[in-house]
């Protein structure tokens, strides 16, 4: 649990898409979840499909992971797809049976809505299986660079989002340990009167932050200490590097949304 | 404490608090029929605690930071695609909700009656966020988005919202005793 604390859901792994600047692929995911809302035929969903595949199989994650990600959404596309099936009244009638009717349309938009769905989870899973959360946050944060100009703390947003990726696992420690602390002074989390267990979260939540203020100000001192003075001027440890993958992989995708912008109705 | 230490220690207050919200998210207090997730209490809680600016901030680093991998939604999930996914809005509407619910607050006190008029605000909108998205993602028309989206959570988010407001000004009380917030209108300095 520790190490997916830590890691996210980064599966380690030697692929081009591994090897990619965290920046490209921030890219290509936002790109691709503008256009997945283009796509309105048969064709341009096809399109959507293949890219996906020649992707996911590009980065060469085993399906369990990808499975991972879709199955807590199944039930909703599910859901969906019966919504559509039974609510969209157009087209021709395909099935009767009973007061069950169901609809050419129906039927077609809901077999795109659930495409659009998985299209979207995985490629947006393929994001966060082959890049760490700490690549994530240096490729933003020299995405969102030209942002500075309108006054916006980019480097302050990263520095605040290293530190959380930091302290999660540790807080999740302390939680753990305060836990045992106040049960070992007969406080019950999980039985007893519905008011008491309520109330039980009090003594849980006031060590919890008095301790996250106190490192808080401990961080500070030490940071100062160290001569910090802002985003002005600093040096980065991990560099970045742009390769002709990046170019090819972006070129790849700027033809796609041309062919969806085409082959559109 | 000059300007910029104040600044360097509310940024890194704010960073631990959205670690904090990620960890209480994957706890449930266990109600009969439903269950509550820590993580609706834990967005009450950064509005009462750190007040509009930081809170809304806070929440911000915690959607990002669930949106890079790191699974700190609910049940252990995370990904860029929880916010892509048919639920993003929710998630989203978060945002909205903690700064009128530490806006509201700062306006008037922090109080549980104003505590739960802000934090049932802060409901409906997260809701609406929810259900607006739930809409153009699944492609459902209005009425079928609000009986499947907003009209089942209601009730249950009335509750949440009771128990985030009791538990939200009981901690803000002991943490200002404790001199660990500064005053009872705003924590923050105006210079922060």
């Amino acid at each position: 649990m520790m190490e997916k604390m830590i890691f996210g859901r980064y599966v380690p792994m030697d692929s081009v898409i591994h090897r990619m600047d965290p920046r490209s692929k921030l890219l290509l995911v936002f790109l691709f979840v503008c256009i997945v809302f283009l796509a309105n035929n048969l064709l341009t969903y096809i399109l959507l499909g293949l890219f996906t595949l020649l992707m996911l199989g590009m980065s060469k994650i085993p399906f369990r992971f990808l499975y991972a990600g879709l199955k807590p959404v199944v039930f909703l596309v599910i859901f969906t797809l019966i919504l559509h099936l039974f609510l969209t009244k157009e087209g021709e009638l395909l099935f009767k049976l009973g007061w069950i009717e169901i609809y050419e349309e129906g039927l077609r938009q809901g077999i795109f809505i659930s495409l659009r769905f998985f299209y979207l989870i995985l490629m947006t899973s393929l994001l966060t299986l082959t890049t760490t959360p700490i690549e994530i946050t240096d490729g933003l944060e020299t995405l969102l660079n030209p942002m500075k100009k309108i006054k916006f703390p980019v480097h302050e947003m990263a520095l605040m989002m290293s530190i959380s990726l930091r302290f999660i696992p540790t807080l999740m420690q302390e939680t753990d340990k305060i836990m045992k602390a106040q049960m070992a002074r007969g406080v019950e989390f999980s039985s007893g009167p519905i008011k008491d267990r309520l109330k039980a979260i009090v003594p849980l939540l006031i060590p919890l932050f008095v301790s996250s203020f106190k490192r808080a100000e401990e961080l500070a001192i030490a940071m100062e200490a160290r001569g910090y003075r802002g985003g002005e001027g600093r040096t980065k440890y991990r560099q970045l590097v742009w390769t002709y993958i990046d170019t090819i992989i972006l070129t790849f995708m700027a033809i796609l949304t041309i062919l969806l912008i085409l082959f559109r109705t | 404490m000059t300007n910029q230490q104040l600044k360097l220690r509310m940024m890194i207050v704010t960073a631990l608090f959205a670690a904090i919200i990620g960890v209480l998210a994957q706890m449930t207090i266990p109600l009969p029929l439903v269950p509550i997730t820590g993580q609706t209490l834990a967005i009450g809680l950064a509005a009462t605690i750190l007040g509009s600016r930081y809170g809304t901030l806070s929440v911000i680093l915690y959607i990002i930071i669930g949106a890079v991998g790191v699974p700190v939604f609910a049940e252990f999930s995370g990904g860029f695609s929880k916010l892509v996914g048919p639920t993003g809005g929710y998630l989203v509407g978060f945002i909205p909700a903690v700064f009128l619910i530490g806006f509201y607050m700062e306006k008037t006190s922090f109080n549980f009656k104003n505590a739960m008029i802000a934090n049932s605000i802060g409901m409906l909108i997260t809701l609406a966020f929810g259900t607006a998205w739930l809409k153009i993602a699944a492609d459902l028309s209005w009425t079928a988005a609000f009986k499947g989206g907003f009209t089942p959570f209601i009730i249950v988010g009335l509750i949440k919202a009771a128990l985030a407001s009791w538990i939200g000004v009981l901690v803000r009380d002991r943490l200002i005793s404790a001199k660990l917030l500064f005053s009872q209108k705003t924590e923050l300095p105006k210079s922060a």
